[in-house]
């Protein structure tokens, strides 16, 4: 066993300062604000907040006389959790063993199963650490192959800064020694008793008699201190995946330009993509809501042809989005819901090492991409139908399914071989490349079809009649027609409804 | 022009062999002109006649190929249509050799004046769920989609149809994309742009023939003198056939005014004809004038 364990001393501010990236709210001074409303006081302060000389615990009204600019928002514990959770399940996509603990802000991920998948114990922490810092938080990391252990050495690394890691059980008592006894979550009794004794380490108390302490100080003292070192056991709730995903950043101001929203949807992106790698799936709709004000929310919903759960392509998706439409009203919350969840279809990498295989999955992302900005009818693929009548011997295809490369339709045809072709082989007879989307009525003169200019029928005419059954009857005689331009066209007279000609078609 | 290209010659043989092997495929040689199909980055045009006259015996790949065409209809399409075949073929081939294949075979068509017709790309043997149509009125969407299908690398050909004018900017953009993607690109636009500058290696104009032939003057080429121009028939119509032409029409205008519908040479077949078929036997229903006409309640 080998615990990661991830201490968030700033979680409060961090909460709040997350959603709005880097440069929005750096060099502003913001605090949280906690305690009686009567006097509340400060909880939590961001770099800006304390080079102004505001420090923890000072009175909010003591800290708007020093800093007029100061920005309060008051504490919520059930945000903080919930920031914790939300990052625990994005964690999961490492090791599924992600257990939070609320009480003492960190999380705990046991990584000794899955640290071969990622390449050992510094590449695994370097993901972590990466995926902490993209969601805005800043958090202490502590390695131990006990939960307790790898807590306590996370929050002491406040005291001493650098990561504190210990992968060997038998040297654990040893690194732990200098701990000191006030990071445990004892009561303050318990340890203002111990104080006065002189005993404020791990290493003075473990020598200790056992029996004394536990008179003193009841059972919870010498559990906690035999957790820690391996010698008890000690479980711990693991966190269960939803079913969905769903996220939220909310603003502290109203943000007008999309521009500035793309850093935040990058970050729920990730948050996404962490989900549905912990969960093995992908997905194929996310809708983005942005809150506004006043107005009613904006949905934008982003579809893709395959199940698909990278960050850089779903955002890349909504940059398209937002280069169509400009924002309607100043948003002031985006949040990221997806609901059905796809069996994630990795990508085989070939055994030689070509370009191919990258060219190969984006076939797909490129058609998602056009669509996203074009919109969905735009990008198409047609299909042979069977029917006479020319406008329904084809048909659009939109829609999922587009990039199954190879199509299944593909596949079962290359399954009957030649013999599927040459049933399906129509008669010889021409059929224009070009068809108009409506047919075009032709002026004519002396019974003459003019289209740029006086129409030569070369070919026909060849009757198609037929349609009676579904209330779209064709009595169509077809002809092939050349006008002065040279261009070759496909015209046809309806013999039985007023026997005006129509252009259909053009031989390119 | 010599004075640039001689100091160049005796550094060329010190280089090493490898560098020589790369440029050998990057750097167009006026002695490799057309006929000879050896150059990796071409694709046949399946016209012998126009091959000829192309650089590296046919269609440039990673290029961008500039069509100047007025009108629709003249046998533009089936001038890119073998090509788009054979990217097909050599993609099946390559399939079939590795299991995998580059650009999928894939083809896009931007912006196209009409709707490309099934039946008529299936019977000329195209494999419709390679071809990807993407519907654009804007020149700007129309550029747009056309450098990101090109740059993807995901196509094997873009095809893309703008009328207005093109900003200079914009056709570089487009050639770049090209090479860098690997993929064909043929920009079909009015021979109104044919005097103003383009940097697309080749570049042709097209004009229709009242034999449906079609005549392609070359305005700019790699490697061979420019403004050659070569007439083909690029499209298999057995209607547009120069001796028939004359007494066909004479029949048809003739029957028109006698009010006469004649049958073509195979009507479609039909519920009614099919099942007269086995019945009575093919020869039955060739020798009685069946009409293709269906059932019809109200008759």
């Amino acid at each position: 066993m080998l615990w990661i364990a991830l201490h968030f001393p700033q979680l409060s501010i961090d909460c709040v300062m997350r959603g709005h990236g880097e440069s929005l709210l750096s060099n502003l001074p913001l605090a949280i604000h906690t305690g009686a409303s009567q006097r509340p006081t400060l909880h939590a302060l961001n770099t800006a907040a304390r080079e102004a000389g505001l420090k923890p615990g000072m009175a909010l009204a003591a800290a708007r006389a020093i800093c007029g600019t100061l920005t309060a928002i008051p504490r919520s514990v059930a945000k903080e959790e919930e920031c914790l959770q939300r990052l625990a399940i994005q964690l999961a996509q490492y090791t599924p063993s992600v257990s939070v603990d609320a009480v003492s802000q960190s999380i705990v991920l046991e990584v000794a199963s899955s640290m071969k998948l990622f390449g050992g114990i510094a590449a695994l922490l370097g993901e972590v650490r990466r995926t902490v810092r993209s969601q805005g938080y800043q958090g202490l990391v502590g390695i131990a192959p006990t939960p307790l252990a790898a807590q306590l050495l996370a929050r002491a690394t406040q005291y001493h800064p650098a990561t504190r890691m210990c992968r060997d059980a038998t040297q654990l008592t040893e690194r732990l020694a200098d701990v000191p006894l006030a990071l445990f979550g004892w009561s303050y009794d318990t340890l203002n008793t111990l104080a006065t004794l002189g005993l404020t380490r791990i290493k003075d108390l473990t020598p200790m008699p056992r029996r004394g302490l536990q008179q003193r100080f009841g059972d919870s003292v010498l559990n906690d201190l035999d957790r820690a070192r391996g010698l008890l056991g000690d479980p711990r709730l693991y966190i269960s995946l939803p079913e969905r995903f769903s996220s939220n950043r909310e603003f502290v101001f109203e943000v007008h330009e999309s521009e500035r929203l793309m850093p935040v949807a990058d970050g729920l992106f990730q948050e996404m993509e962490g989900f549905l790698r912990a969960r093995g799936a992908a997905t194929q709709t996310v809708v983005v809501t942005l809150k506004h004000a006043r107005n009613a929310h904006t949905h934008i919903t982003l579809g893709t042809r395959e199940p698909a759960r990278h960050a850089g392509h779903w955002l890349r998706l909504l940059r398209e989005k937002f280069a169509r439409a400009e924002l309607a009203a100043p948003v002031i919350e985006m949040a990221l819901r997806v609901e059905q969840l796809r069996p994630y279809l990795a990508e085989t990498h070939s055994l030689l090492r070509n370009a191919v295989s990258t060219r190969q999955d984006s076939a797909a992302n490129l058609v998602d991409r056009l669509a996203a900005r074009l919109g969905e009818k735009a990008v198409y693929q047609i299909e042979v139908e069977s029917d006479h009548r020319p406008e329904f011997a084809w048909r659009k295809q939109t829609g999922a399914g587009l990039t199954q490369w190879p199509p299944v339709r593909q596949r079962q045809s290359r399954l009957n071989g030649g013999q599927a072709r040459s049933s399906t082989k129509m008669p010889t007879i021409n059929r224009p490349t070009w068809i108009l989307r409506e047919p075009r009525a032709l002026v004519g003169m002396n019974d003459i079809p003019q289209y740029h200019g006086a129409l030569t029928l070369l070919a026909g005419p060849e009757r198609i009649e037929t349609g009676w059954w579904d209330g779209k009857p064709v009595a169509r005689d077809y002809f092939v027609a050349q006008n002065p331009q040279h261009e070759v066209c496909w015209i046809y007279r309806d013999y039985r409804f007023g026997r005006k000609w129509y252009l259909h078609g053009l031989f390119a | 022009m010599s004075v640039a290209i001689e100091p160049a010659i005796p550094q060329a043989r010190h280089r090493p062999s490898g560098l020589v092997q790369l440029t050998e495929l990057a750097v167009f040689r006026v002695g490799e002109l057309g006929g000879v199909s050896t150059a990796p980055n071409v694709i046949g045009t399946g016209f012998a006649g126009l091959n000829r006259e192309l650089a590296g015996g046919g269609w440039p790949r990673g290029e961008l190929t500039e069509i100047l065409c007025d009108g629709v209809g003249m046998g533009e399409l089936a001038l890119l249509l073998p090509a788009m075949l054979n990217l097909q073929a050599a993609n099946l081939a390559a399939l079939a050799n590795t299991g995998r294949s580059a650009g999928g075979g894939g083809c896009v068509w931007i912006g196209a004046p009409h709707l490309p017709y099934a039946p008529a790309l299936r019977d000329a043997g195209m494999d419709l769920t390679k071809v990807f149509i993407i519907d654009s009125t804007r020149a700007e969407d129309s550029l747009w989609a056309a450098e990101q299908s090109l740059a993807s690398g995901a196509m094997d050909s873009v095809s893309v149809w703008i009328n207005g004018a093109i900003a200079d900017t914009s056709l570089r953009r487009l050639k770049h994309a090209a090479m860098s993607g690997g993929a064909t690109c043929w920009l079909m636009r009015p021979t109104l742009f044919a005097r103003h500058a383009s940097p697309a290696p080749l570049r042709m104009m097209l004009k229709g023939e009242a034999s449906g032939e079609l005549t392609i003057n070359l305005i700019k080429r790699r490697g061979l003198p420019p403004n050659k121009t070569i007439i083909l028939q690029s499209r298999s119509l057995p209607c547009l056939g120069r001796k028939r032409l004359q007494e066909q029409q004479q029949r048809i205008t003739q029957n028109i005014a006698q009010g006469i519908t004649t049958q073509t040479s195979t009507p479609p077949s039909t519920p009614l004809r099919d099942w007269l078929g086995r019945t009575f036997g093919q020869a039955a229903l060739q020798a009685t004038p069946v009409r293709s006409r269906s059932m019809s309640p109200d008759r």
